[in-house]
């Protein structure tokens, strides 16, 4: 059975100010929420056109890019996070292999990376056991430098930021150093015997002997 | 105008959107408390489809109405839902200095009736189906849905009544 359509609303209110509205009909002016168009857009993969009327149809070939559009967009935040986390990780990682020290059968520590000389002095050179001259090129400059030269020395080298122990020169070896009233900076220590022979010491002595 | 499969002319897509968009989102508030990406998603998939339905109007309504209704069923969110539309000024419609009727009053009037009156009534007055579409979507005869509508609207006009009064006095 068909009910006819439309049919007349036969309620009526009156509503305002003495006017007869139709509960009907004044509902129906009320227009709904709707959705956001321009996200709907984006999410399908039209172009800016869609918003003039002119939409671009979706062929059969684009569906897949629809989908990953739309996918991509809800994890572009999360994954954009995620991804500096793993970036930010893997970096330390590879700073971390290309400093770290491991002992050798002697137990002697070696340190992995080649450019640091047997002395433990910090070389530009390579040393006996670094790669071909052209892998080396190919190394920054700035790792060297950051590299543990102090074979006593067992904290774990990460590339200056938490090995800086390593960096500095313990007190011993430092000689005393003062600073004299002009500024200046001398040792402290007695200067070392200067090689002059015996003669001529004597004959300062008597210089000075003689002008005091 | 009938669209063969995704060769479909090029203002379909704007129009449908255009027309059926706002009905279809306050259909698909009547069961879930998310009902622009109900309508967003029935959208896309309509679009993905090949061929692309004979009718994407009654298609539409089928889609948005199984998946507000799938929304609906996760009970946590729905009470939540229920408890937003208790504490909270709510208001389906678009502010307008024009209109009759104030849209809260009509969200409230609406929210007062049962689900099975409130879908008829926003399926008849905000996306203009007869009450043979309508019969068949909510799996009902016309008669039912016809008699539902009218005492759906009885009721809503009399809360518009006690509203209005209400707000004259207030």
């Amino acid at each position: 059975m068909t009910i006819p359509d439309p049919s007349p609303d036969p309620i009526e209110n009156k509503m305002g100010d003495g006017g007869q509205t139709s509960v009907e009909n004044s509902l129906r002016s009320l227009k709904p929420k709707g959705i956001d168009s321009d996200q709907l857009v984006y999410r399908a993969g039209f172009q800016d056109g869609f918003r003039h009327g002119q939409a671009t149809p979706i062929d059969s070939s684009s569906g897949h890019c629809v989908e990953v559009q739309s996918r991509s967009r809800r994890l572009s935040g999360g994954s954009a996070v995620v991804g500096g986390m793993v970036g930010a990780l893997a970096a330390s990682l590879v700073m971390l292999m290309s400093t770290y020290n491991s002992r050798d059968d002697t137990g002697e520590i070696r340190i992995a990376d080649p450019w640091v000389a047997p002395d433990g002095e910090t070389s530009i050179l390579p040393s006996v056991d670094s790669p071909s001259p052209a892998e080396s090129q190919t190394k920054p400059a700035a790792v060297r430098s950051l590299v543990v030269t102090d074979p006593v020395d067992q904290t774990l080298p990460l590339g200056g930021v938490l090995g800086t122990r390593s960096l500095y020169r313990s007190p011993e070896d430092d000689p005393l150093r003062s600073v004299s009233v002009n500024g200046g900076e001398r040792s402290a220590e007695t200067p070392p015997p200067a090689n002059v022979s015996l003669p001529l010491r004597r004959a300062l002595l008597r210089e000075v002997e003689r002008s005091s | 105008m009938q669209p063969e499969g995704n060769s479909t002319p090029r203002f379909e897509y704007s129009n449908l959107v255009r027309d059926l968009g706002p009905g279809l989102t306050l259909l698909a508030r009547q069961w879930c408390d998310v009902p622009e990406d109900v309508v967003q998603d029935a959208f896309l998939k309509l679009f993905r489809q090949t061929p692309f339905p004979e009718n994407p109007r009654a298609w539409m309504f089928k889609v948005v109405r199984r998946d507000a209704l799938n929304a609906a069923r996760s009970q946590s969110r729905r009470k939540k839902h229920e408890q937003i539309s208790r504490d909270e000024r709510t208001n389906w419609f678009c502010d307008s200095i024009d209109e009759s009727l104030d849209g809260e009053l009509a969200t409230r009037a609406l929210m007062s009736q049962p689900v099975p009156i409130r879908e008829i009534l926003v399926l008849r007055l905000w996306n203009e189906l007869s009450f043979d579409e309508i019969a068949e979507l909510a799996g009902i005869s016309p008669r039912t849905a016809s008699r539902r509508y009218q005492s759906g609207l009885q009721a809503v006009r009399s809360q518009l009544n006690i509203k209005l009064e209400e707000f004259t006095r207030g």
